[in-house]
């Protein structure tokens, strides 16, 4: 007859029931464990739910972990030495709750940087956008030219920012008379070249101002805005029937 | 030459400067601390680091090694351990990917090819089930139940790894497994 009455805690066969699953116990303990199992519904109630337990998690390991590979496992003798360092450093820091504060200063430093960046290439921008063409005003070409004298030209660089005084200087709004708009998108396109065009010591800026061509060719000149000469489009315009002329 | 030394010679050897003679242990084990990490964190990627991090502090602290308890007992105590910091390293992110089955863990398991896809999809479902259950398992008791089912680890050999009496390793392991019962219970695909 069973003993039906008999709870399993108080049974304490737990020890012997879970090495008689595993097959680790005498067998002496093995043929008790037996007798009661065969007479104690409860214990052998609970033997076959950890006995389903157990293999459940044995097919979980043989679906899911028998056929994986084992990874390389490597323990890097030669980088010990460097990655210790750093690491010893970082537990150091770690260990007196200085980890939260020293990411923090590193974001902050890292962040300092980007704006000291961002500024320096903003105000470069900034420099290169206002840098106007710097031009002679007419009136030195002029004298210089009939001194026969090699004026100072100014020379539009990068970074000279005297450029821009020298432009604004030799402004004579009054000056400006006819506005030409083709003489403004040549100025326009005076602007547009590059900005890192520089000019040696002694060497006389290979840009040709309206006075230069004027004086050189004799050309009808007038004044336009800013007191610049603008050469008129009609010597283009002639040179051109010349040329087909002596063409044909 | 080296496979012929005990775990003790090669430890020896190994804190003498022999590099080759710790690979040599590495190599004997590296398949049960796999185990037993995969048992404990439930994820192959995660138990892949976890080992390789034991095996690292085995190697960085292997001069402490009082050589009192066998070196298997040594290297689960520290993968142990390792398993456990890395849960708690990743606690937030295992209560995610515990509920949620990624897609990476459905290419785990290789169904065999008899297997309908209905019934494939039952037992994915079981494995993820008890893979749950397991990993939810307290650590006291999911260690247990890791170093008995993966490593098949004795009585003895656990009560050595974790330094505890013989009778409370049983006693866990009981606990641990009727504990899963009652969860694979609850769940709504039927256990095997």
């Amino acid at each position: 007859m069973k003993d039906h009455n008999i709870n399993n805690s108080s049974c304490g066969f737990s020890g012997d029931l879970i090495g008689y699953l595993y097959d680790e116990i005498g067998g002496g303990e093995r043929r008790v464990v037996e007798q009661h199992l065969a007479k104690c519904d409860l214990c052998s109630t609970e033997f076959a739910a950890v006995s389903s337990a157990r293999n459940s998690v044995g097919e979980w390991f043989s679906q899911e972990f028998v056929g994986s590979p084992t990874p390389k496992f490597e323990f890097a003798p030669q980088r010990q030495d460097e990655k210790s360092i750093v690491w010893s450093v970082w537990t150091m820091l770690s260990r007196i709750r200085f980890r939260v504060p020293v990411l923090a200063a590193a974001s902050a430093l890292v962040i300092f940087g980007a704006v000291l960046f961002i500024r320096s290439t903003a105000s470069d921008t900034e420099v290169a956008s206002v840098s106007v063409p710097a031009v002679s005003t007419p009136s030195d070409e002029g004298i210089a030219a009939n001194l026969g004298e090699s004026s100072p030209v100014p020379v539009q660089t990068a970074d000279s920012t005297n450029s821009i005084d020298i432009a604004a200087d030799s402004v004579e709004p009054s000056r400006s008379v006819d506005v030409n708009t083709r003489a403004l998108s040549s100025r326009k396109m005076a602007r547009q070249e590059p900005k890192t065009r520089e000019t040696r010591p002694g060497e006389r800026n290979q840009r040709t101002f309206p006075s230069d061509r004027s004086v050189a060719e004799g050309m009808q000149t007038k004044p336009s805005l800013n007191g610049y000469e603008e050469k008129e489009d009609e010597t283009l315009r002639l040179e051109d029937i010349f040329s087909e002329i002596d063409a044909s | 030459m080296a496979t012929k030394l005990t775990d003790e010679q090669l430890v020896e050897s190994a804190v003498s400067g022999d590099s080759d003679a710790f690979g040599e242990i590495v190599k004997r084990w590296e398949r049960k601390i796999f185990a037993l990490c995969f048992g404990m964190l439930g994820r192959e990627d995660d138990a892949r680091d976890a080992a390789q991090e034991a095996f690292i502090a085995a190697f960085r602290n292997i001069k402490n090694f009082r050589g009192d308890a066998k070196v298997s007992s040594w290297l689960h105590r520290i993968a142990v351990n390792q398993c456990l910091t890395t849960k708690r390293r990743t606690k937030s992110r295992s209560e995610d990917y515990l509920n949620v089955e990624t897609e990476e863990e459905s290419r785990i398991f290789v169904a065999p090819a008899k297997l309908s896809p209905l019934r494939t999809t039952e037992q994915n479902e079981r494995m993820t089930l008890v893979r749950q259950a397991v990993t939810s398992l307290p650590e006291e008791l999911r260690e247990v139940v890791v170093m008995k089912e993966f490593e098949e680890m004795t009585f003895q050999e656990i009560s050595e790894v974790l330094e505890l009496p013989l009778s409370t390793v049983k006693s866990r392991l009981y606990t641990a497994l009727k504990q899963l019962r009652r969860k694979l219970e609850r769940s709504p695909v039927e256990i095997a």
